[in-house]
C-alpha cells in the first residue's frame, strides 16, 4: 500500500494524549512523594496563605489535647512557618521541605486579627492508601491504552476519537485521584485540578461517545447544538470550582448537586446505548454491541451507586473503590469487542500467531498442572508409590480430560479468531437472504450492508449495467466519487463492463508500488478511472457467462490488505449477486410484460364496444365493415350514426397514438360525435362542433382524422366532410373511380377549423370504400406500402362483388401484401386495419324498412 | 511525507527544561560591593546579628568581612554602627571615615547611604536629611532608604509616617523583623494595644532565639494590663539570655504592679548578679529597687535604699545624675507617704536641683515628652507636699490634671501620674476628682491595679458600694498571685469584707 493512503491520526490529538500522560505521570509521582505537610489547603490568588480548608485528621486538624480547639481554621492566615515570615505557598513549601515527616513546626496565626502561635507536627503528602491508588492508576492506563488503540487504528472516526478521549480523561480522573488535599505545593493544586477537570469532562463525554456511538442517534442530527451543549455545564461547573479556588470561603469541592447531574450524564449514555441495543434490528451491530453494553451497565451502575450516590446522598465515600473498580468493565468490554467483533472497524494486530501461541501454552499448562495435581491426589489415596502406577495414572487422566481440552480450545478459537467463522455465517446469512430479496435497491443494500460490516472498506460500490451508474451507498462513496460516477454513467457503465469483462475472470486487486503502475498501464482507461478513484479491489459478478456487475472495494479502514478468504468470500458474494440481478431483471420483464398485455386487453375491448354489432340494413344499400385492431391498438373506428330526416351518418376514424389513451379518446370521439349529431344536421356543422369539444378536452398532440358521410338513401345522395381522413374511393358502376378528398386538418389540432362538404349523387352499382392507413400503409417486407394504387386495383377487380366480399378480399390483398408472418389476425405490429364498404343496388332490393338503418 | 511531530515536542520541551536549568544554576550577583563572596557571608552575619542586637556579634562579624575584603565599604559603614552600639565612639568613628573613603568604589545608592551615615556621625543633621531625602527620591523602594525615612519620620514625632514607612519596609521584604518591633511600640504610642501586641507577637515569634522580643513583647501585655502575659514574657527573655537585665528590670516591675514583691526583689538580685558578671554598673539597678518597692507601697523600703545612696552626688559619677534624680523622686514620695513633711521638703528641693541640674546638661537632647514628664512628677511631689503642710493643693492638682491631659504620651504612660493625682485628690477628700483621674485609665486599661483600689476606695467613701466591690474584684483578681502582706490587698480585701458585710 502507498504511504499516501496510510492514514495518520492527527496531531494534535496525539499531542493532547501525550501532555495528559505527562501530566497523569506527574500527578503519580507527586503522589507518591513523601513531602511534609501541615494539612491545611490553602486558596488560591491571595497575597497570604490563608487557610481554605482542613484536611481531617491531618497536622492542623488535630489538637494538642483534648478539650484545645484545632491549631488552624478555615479561615485563618498563616504569617509565619518556622519562624520565618510567609508571603507565599512557595515559601511555606520551601520551609516545609526543609523539615522531615514528624517534626514539629511553630505557626503564627493570624485568625481574625489575633496572632497566635500554634505547633504542628507535620505529616506526609504521600497518599494514605498506596494499593488503591496503584488500581486507580491501573484502571486509568487500562482505559487509557484501550482508547489509544481504538483511536490509532481509525483515526478518522468521529466515535473513536471520542473514545480517545474518554480513556485520556480517565487516565488523568483515575491518576490524579489520589485523595490527598491541596496544601502549599503547586503540583497538588496542578493534581487538583487535573483531578476536578478529568471529573467533569468524563461525564459529558460519555454520553457524547453513547450519542454517535454505535450509530449516531437522530436527536444529534436534528439538534447539531446537541453535541457542544453537553459541555457547557461542566465548564460552568469548572468556573466555579476555579472561583472557590480562589475565593471561595469553603475549600473547592463541588456540590452534591453538581454531582447528581454529572450522574445524570452517565445515565443518559447509559439508556442512549441500552436503547440502541434494544431497538436495533441489525443483528450484527447487535451482536458487536452485545458485550459492550453489558460491560459498560455492569461498569458504570456501581460507580452511579456506589461513588456519586452514596457520596452526594450520604456523604460517605468508603465505598468509592467499590464503584470504581468496576468501571473497569467499561475499557475490558471494549477490548473484548475490539478483539473479538472488531468493533468500530479495529482489528487487533496481534494475531494468531501470538495470542494463540500464549492462549495454548496457558491452557496446555493448566491442562498439565490438573492432569499431574489430579494424579499425585489420585495416587496418594491410592497409596501407590510406583512411577510406572504413576505414568499410566497420568497417562490416564490426559485421555479422560482431551476432549475438555479440545472444546476449550475450541471455545478459544471460535472467540478470538473468528473471521473465517464470520465468514462462513455471512456466506450462510447471504445464501438466505439474497434469493429472497427480488428488489434491485434491497438486494444492493443487503450486498453492501453485509459486505462492509464484514471487510470494513473505506469506499464500495456496486457497478451493474442495468442502471449504467455505480451505486454508492453513502457514506462509502459518494462526495469525491460524483466525478466518477458522472464519468461512468456518460461512458456508459455497459461499456465499461464489456472492457472489464475481458479482464476479470478473477477477482482484481492491483498491488501498490511499480508493479501496481504497470497492471493499472495495462487496464483499460475506464478501469484506471476506477482503480484511482480509490477502489482497490473489483470483484465480477456474473451470470452464467455474462458480466451483469461488479463489486468495488477501496483499502480497509484498518489498512491490512485483504486476504485470499476475503477474495473467496467476495467473490461468492458476487456469483450470487450476479445470478440475483439476473433474476431480478427477468422477473422485471415479466412483470412489465403481465402488465401490458392487461393493459392492451383493456384498451382492446374499449375499441371493440366503440364498434357496431351490426352494420345497419338499409334498402337499396348493401353495408359491410371489419376492423382488425394490432397488438398495439391503434384507435381506429367506425360508426353508423342515425341522422334526422333518416339520413345515415357513415363514419370512419383514426385517433393518433397508441394502446389504452388511442382507445379512450376513440370513445371520447365517438360519444361527442353522437352526441353532437343530434343537434346539428350538416356533417360540417357536426365536424366543427365535434372539434370544438375535442380540442379543449385533450392535448394539442392528441389528435384523430375522421370522414363522416350523411348518407341520403331515397335521393341517393352523399353529404360528406373529411377531418383530414384519408380520402375515401368512390367507385362508379361505368368503372370509374372518385376519390372523396375535400376536407380541412384533423380533429382536436386546431381550435376553430371550418370543414366544408361536398355532396356527391350515387347511382346503382356504385361502390364507396372506407378505410384507414392501415390499409394503404401497410409494408411488405421490402417496406413498401400497399398504397391507394393497391387500394384501386382491388376494389375495381371486385368490384360487382357483394360488400362483404369485397371487404374481405381488401383484407386478404393488404396480407397478401405484408407477408405470411406479419399478416396474420394476431398482427404483433402495423396498425390497425379497418374497412368500410357500401354498395348501391338497384331498386328492386331497396329494404321494406324505408331506408332506415337497422342498429 | 508528513512528519511526526511527536519528536520536535520532545526537543523543544528538553531545550526549555536546559535553559532553565542553566538559569538556576547561574551564579547570583551580590547585593553589595564587595570583592569578596566570603566576605559578604561575614557582611550577612553580621547584618543578622544586627537585627538581633546582638551588637558584640555584629561587630567580630563585619570586622571578619572588613579583614576580608579591605575594601568593603558598606561592611565598614554597618561596622561603625555596631561600634557606636557598644559604646566604641572611637572605633566608630574610623569605621565611617574607612567607609565614607571608599565611598567612590561603591555603587550609587551605597555611597549616599554611607553619605548618610557620615553626616550622622558628624552631627550634620541637615545635610544628612538632604541626602536621605535624594535617596528617598532616587530609590523609593529600596528598603534600607524606607528603614531610614521611618526612623527619622518617627524621631520627628510623625508617628503615622512612621508605621506607613515600616509596614513599607515589611512588604518590600517581609525578613526585616525589626520592623514589627517598631511598629509595635508606634502602636502603643498610640494606645492600640491589640494592634502593637500583634506586631510584638509577630516579632518574638520571627525572632524567637533572641529576648528583646520577648521584652518589648511584655512590655506590650503590661502597657495593656495583661500582667500575667507580660510575666511570661519576660521570663521568655530572660531564659534566653539570663543577662539580658532589662527584662529582669521590667519584671520585676510587673511582679511589683501584681504584689509579688518577693519575687520581684529576687528578680532584680539575679539581674544585679548578671550585670556585675558582665561588667556592667549596678547602680543603675538601684532607682528599680526603689520603684519596686514605691510600687509594692513600701516606702521605708523606699527609704532603707535610698538612704545608702543619699549622700552621693552626681558629680561623682556624672553619668549617674539621672539615676541621682531618679533616686530622689521616689525618696520624696516616701516621705511624704510617711508624712515625714519636713524631711520630704528637702528631699524635693534635692529634687528639683537635680531636674534643673539634668536639663542644663540633657536638655537639649530630651524630647518634648521626657520634659514634660518630669514637669508633672515634679508638680505631683509639689501638690502631695502642699496637701501634707495643709496648704491649698487643689490649684496645683487642677493643673497637673490639665498637663496629663495635654501631655503628648499614651494614655498608659499616664497611668501612674493618673494614680498619684487621683491618690492626691482622694486624699485631699475630693473623691470626684479622684474618680475622674481613675476612670481615664480604667477606660483604657480596665485592669490597672492600682486604680481599681484606689476608685473602689472613693467609690465606697461616696456609697456606692456595688461599684466599689466591682474595682475590688477586678483588682484581687490582678492581685491573685501578691504575697499575702501585700498592704494593698490587705486593705482590699477588707474593704470588701466590710462593704459586702454592709450589703
Amino acid at each position: 500500500m502507498s504511504a499516501s493512503t496510510v492514514h495518520r491520526p492527527p496531531a494534535g490529538y496525539l499531542l493532547l494524549g501525550t501532555l495528559a500522560l505527562l501530566a497523569a505521570l506527574f500527578c503519580a509521582w507527586d503522589a507518591l512523594q513523601r513531602k511534609p505537610t501541615d494539612g491545611a489547603e490553602w486558596k488560591l490568588g491571595k497575597d497570604q496563605i490563608e487557610i481554605g480548608g482542613i484536611v481531617p485528621n491531618g497536622p492542623a486538624d488535630l489538637a494538642t489535647s483534648e478539650g484545645e480547639p484545632t491549631p488552624l481554621e478555615t479561615g485563618d492566615v498563616i504569617e509565619g512557618i518556622d519562624r520565618k515570615p510567609i508571603s507565599s505557598p512557595r515559601q511555606a513549601a520551601l520551609i516545609l521541605r526543609s523539615h522531615q515527616v514528624g517534626d514539629v513546626v511553630p505557626y503564627m496565626v493570624n485568625r481574625n486579627g489575633e496572632i497566635f502561635e500554634a505547633d504542628l507536627r507535620l505529616a506526609s503528602t504521600r497518599t494514605t492508601n498506596v494499593t488503591i491508588y496503584f488500581i486507580y492508576c491501573g484502571l486509568g492506563l487500562i482505559y487509557f491504552l484501550v482508547g489509544l488503540y481504538v483511536f490509532w487504528k481509525n483515526p478518522w472516526q468521529a466515535p473513536a476519537r471520542v473514545f480517545y478521549l474518554l480513556g485520556v480523561v480517565f487516565l488523568l480522573y483515575f491518576f490524579s485521584s489520589s485523595g490527598r488535599s491541596v496544601e502549599y505545593y503547586w503540583s497538588q493544586v496542578f493534581s487538583r485540578n487535573m483531578a476536578a477537570l478529568s471529573s467533569l469532562l468524563v461525564p459529558p463525554l460519555f454520553l457524547h461517545f453513547f450519542l454517535i456511538f454505535p450509530e449516531p442517534r437522530s436527536v444529534v442530527f436534528r439538534h447539531k447544538w446537541l453535541l457542544p451543549s453537553l459541555y457547557l455545564l461542566p465548564l460552568v461547573y469548572y468556573l466555579l470550582f476555579t472561583h472557590d479556588q480562589f475565593y471561595g470561603s469553603h475549600p473547592a469541592s463541588f456540590s452534591g448537586l453538581q454531582q447528581m447531574v454529572l450522574g445524570l450524564y452517565f445515565t443518559a449514555g447509559l439508556i442512549s446505548l441500552l436503547a440502541t441495543y434494544i431497538h436495533t434490528t441489525d443483528t450484527t451491530l447487535r451482536q458487536k454491541v452485545k458485550f459492550l453494553t453489558l460491560g459498560t451497565v455492569t461498569g458504570v451502575l456501581p460507580y452511579l451507586v456506589f461513588t456519586l450516590a452514596f457520596e452526594v446522598m450520604l456523604g460517605r465515600n468508603d465505598f468509592a473503590l467499590l464503584g470504581a473498580v468496576p468501571l473497569v468493565l467499561v475499557p475490558v468490554s471494549f477490548g473484548y469487542s475490539i478483539a473479538r467483533y472488531r468493533l468500530m472497524d479495529v482489528e487487533v494486530i496481534i494475531r494468531r500467531s501470538l495470542i494463540y501461541a500464549v492462549l495454548t501454552g496457558l491452557l496446555v499448562g493448566a491442562y498439565v498442572l490438573i492432569v499431574i495435581v489430579v494424579g499425585n491426589i489420585l495416587l496418594k489415596a491410592s497409596g501407590q508409590t510406583s512411577q510406572l502406577v504413576a505414568i499410566v495414572a497420568t497417562l490416564l487422566l490426559a485421555a479422560v480430560f482431551a476432549p475438555a481440552r479440545d472444546r476449550i480450545q475450541s471455545f478459544l478459537e471460535r472467540s478470538f479468531f473468528r473471521e473465517k467463522h464470520d465468514m462462513q455465517v455471512a456466506l450462510q446469512e447471504l445464501a438466505l437472504a439474497i434469493p429472497r430479496t427480488i428488489e434491485r435497491d434491497a438486494l444492493f443494500d443487503l450486498v453492501t450492508s453485509r459486505v462492509t460490516a464484514l471487510l470494513h472498506p473505506q469506499r464500495f460500490a456496486i457497478l451493474t449495467c442495468e442502471a449504467e451508474v455505480l451505486h454508492l451507498p453513502e457514506p462509502l462513496g459518494g462526495g469525491s466519487l460524483t466525478k466518477l460516477s458522472a464519468y461512468l454513467a456518460d461512458r456508459r457503465s455497459a461499456l465499461l463492463l464489456e472492457a472489464l469483462h475481458s479482464q476479470l475472470n478473477a477477482p482484481l486487486r492491483p498491488e501498490s508500488g511499480e508493479e501496481g503502475a504497470r497492471q493499472r498501464a495495462l487496464l483499460s482507461a475506464d478501469m484506471g478511472k476506477l482503480l484511482a478513484a480509490g477502489f482497490e479491489v473489483v470483484v465480477p459478478a456474473l451470470a452464467g457467462d455474462r458480466l451483469v456487475a461488479a463489486l468495488c472495494l477501496g483499502p480497509k479502514r484498518s489498512e491490512v490488505a485483504y486476504e485470499g478468504a476475503e477474495l473467496e468470500l467476495l467473490t461468492i458474494v458476487a456469483g450470487q449477486l450476479g445470478v440475483q440481478l439476473e433474476n431480478t431483471r427477468l422477473y422485471d420483464e415479466a412483470i412489465e410484460r403481465r402488465q401490458l398485455e392487461e393493459e392492451l386487453a383493456l384498451a382492446r375491448s374499449i375499441q371493440q364496444r366503440l364498434l357496431p354489432r351490426e352494420v345497419p340494413r338499409i334498402e337499396s344499400y348493401e353495408i359491410a365493415a371489419l376492423n382488425l385492431p394490432s397488438r398495439q391498438i391503434s384507435g381506429d373506428y367506425y360508426d353508423f350514426v342515425p341522422m334526422d330526416e333518416g339520413r345515415i351518418g357513415v363514419v370512419i376514424s383514426d385517433v393518433s397514438g397508441k394502446g389504452m389513451g388511442a382507445s379512450l379518446l376513440a370513445s371520447n370521439l365517438q360519444a361527442s360525435l353522437r352526441a353532437l349529431a343530434g343537434n346539428h344536421s350538416s356533417p360540417s356543422a357536426i365536424l366543427r362542433a365535434v372539434n370544438t369539444t375535442l380540442y379543449a378536452s385533450t392535448d394539442s398532440d392528441r389528435f384523430a382524422t375522421l370522414f363522416l358521410a350523411a348518407l341520403e338513401p331515397r335521393q341517393r345522395r352523399l353529404i360528406y366532410s373529411s377531418a383530414g381522413h384519408n380520402p375515401p374511393l368512390l367507385s362508379r358502376a361505368d368503372g370509374s373511380c372518385v376519390w372523396l378528398e375535400d376536407g380541412a386538418t384533423p380533429l382536436g389540432a386546431f381550435d376553430g377549423m371550418d370543414y366544408p362538404e361536398t355532396t356527391v349523387t350515387l347511382e346503382a352499382g356504385d361502390v364507396l370504400v372506407l378505410y384507414t392507413d392501415g390499409v394503404t400503409e401497410a409494408e411488405d417486407p421490402q417496406d413498401r406500402q400497399f398504397g391507394i394504387e393497391g387500394l384501386q386495383e382491388i376494389v375495381c377487380r371486385h368490384h360487382d362483388r357483394p360488400a362483404e366480399e369485397l371487404t374481405h378480399a381488401l383484407k386478404d390483398a393488404v396480407f397478401a401484401h405484408v407477408g405470411p408472418n406479419r399478416g396474420s389476425a394476431e398482427r404483433n405490429a402495423g396498425d390497425d386495419l379497418t374497412i368500410v364498404v357500401l354498395r348501391v343496388l338497384g331498386d328492386e332490393t331497396t329494404d321494406a324498412t324505408g331506408g332506415r338503418p337497422h342498429t | 511525507m508528513k512528519r511526526h511531530p511527536l519528536p520536535l515536542i520532545v526537543l523543544v520541551l528538553a531545550v526549555a527544561a536546559v535553559a532553565v536549568w542553566a538559569m538556576w544554576l547561574r551564579e547570583k550577583p551580590l547585593p553589595v560591593t564587595t570583592t569578596s563572596r566570603e566576605a559578604f557571608q561575614w557582611y550577612e552575619k553580621g547584618m543578622e546579628n544586627t537585627d538581633k542586637l546582638f551588637w558584640g556579634e555584629a561587630v567580630q562579624s563585619f570586622e571578619q568581612a572588613v579583614a576580608l575584603d579591605s575594601t568593603f565599604a558598606m561592611a565598614w559603614k554597618e561596622l561603625s554602627t555596631a561600634r557606636r552600639s557598644i559604646g566604641d565612639e572611637e572605633g566608630a568613628k574610623e569605621a565611617i571615615e574607612r567607609a565614607y573613603h571608599l565611598r567612590d568604589e561603591v555603587t550609587e545608592i551605597e555611597r549616599l547611604l554611607i553619605d548618610y551615615s557620615y553626616d550622622l556621625s558628624l552631627g550634620k543633621h541637615e545635610e544628612s536629611k538632604t541626602v536621605l531625602e535624594e535617596m528617598a527620591r532616587k530609590y523609593p523602594d529600596d528598603v534600607r532608604v524606607v528603614l531610614l525615612r521611618a526612623r527619622r519620620a518617627w524621631s520627628s514625632g510623625d508617628r503615622d509616617q512612621a508605621i506607613l514607612l515600616y509596614e513599607k519596609s515589611l512588604a518590600l521584604d517581609p525578613n526585616r523583623v525589626m520592623c514589627h518591633n517598631q511598629l509595635g511600640y508606634l502602636y502603643l504610642d498610640k494606645d492600640d494595644f491589640p494592634t502593637a501586641i500583634a506586631n510584638l507577637q509577630r516579632y518574638a515569634y520571627y525572632a524567637d532565639d533572641q529576648p528583646n522580643p520577648h521584652d518589648s513583647l511584655g512590655e506590650a501585655y503590661q502597657a495593656a494590663g495583661q500582667y500575667d502575659k507580660a510575666i511570661q514574657e519576660y521570663v521568655k527573655a530572660l531564659e534566653i539570655r539570663p543577662s539580658f537585665y532589662q527584662s529582669a528590670v521590667h519584671l520585676a516591675t510587673a511582679l511589683a504592679i501584681t504584689g509579688q514583691i518577693e519575687r520581684a526583689r529576687y528578680t532584680l538580685s539575679q539581674a544585679e548578679n548578671a550585670m556585675t558578671e558582665l561588667g556592667i554598673s549596678t547602680r543603675f539597678i538601684l532607682p528599680e529597687r526603689m520603684h519596686v518597692e514605691h510600687l509594692a507601697m513600701q516606702p521605708e523600703k523606699v527609704l532603707e535604699i535610698s538612704d545608702r545612696e543619699a549622700d552621693r552626688h552626681p558629680s561623682d559619677d556624672p553619668s549617674s545624675l539621672g539615676n541621682c534624680l531618679n533616686i530622689q523622686v521616689y525618696r520624696s514620695f516616701a516621705l511624704l507617704e510617711l508624712h515625714r513633711v519636713d524631711e520630704a521638703a528637702v528631699s524635693l528641693e534635692r529634687t528639683a536641683g537635680y531636674w534643673r541640674e539634668f536639663l542644663e546638661k540633657w536638655g537639649d537632647e530630651l524630647g518634648p515628652s521626657s520634659l514634660k514628664l518630669g514637669e508633672i512628677v515634679g508638680r505631683i511631689l509639689e501638690a502631695k507636699l502642699l496637701l501634707a503642710q495643709g496648704l491649698a493643693w487643689q490649684p496645683v492638682a487642677q493643673e497637673i490634671a490639665g498637663a496629663i491631659d495635654q501631655a503628648p504620651f499614651p494614655c498608659h504612660r499616664k497611668a501612674f501620674l493618673r494614680y498619684d493625682l487621683s491618690q492626691i485628690d482622694y486624699d485631699g477628700g475630693n473623691d470626684a476628682a479622684a474618680l475622674e483621674q481613675a476612670n481615664k485609665i480604667l477606660a483604657v486599661i480596665p485592669t490597672f491595679p492600682y486604680l481599681n483600689l484606689l476608685a473602689a476606695k472613693a467609690h465606697a467613701r461616696l456609697g456606692h458600694d456595688e461599684e466599689a466591690i466591682g474595682h475590688l474584684k477586678v483588682y484581687l483578681k490582678v492581685m491573685a498571685m501578691a504575697d499575702e502582706d501585700h498592704p494593698g490587698v490587705i486593705e482590699a480585701r477588707e474593704l470588701l469584707a466590710r462593704l459586702q458585710a454592709r450589703r
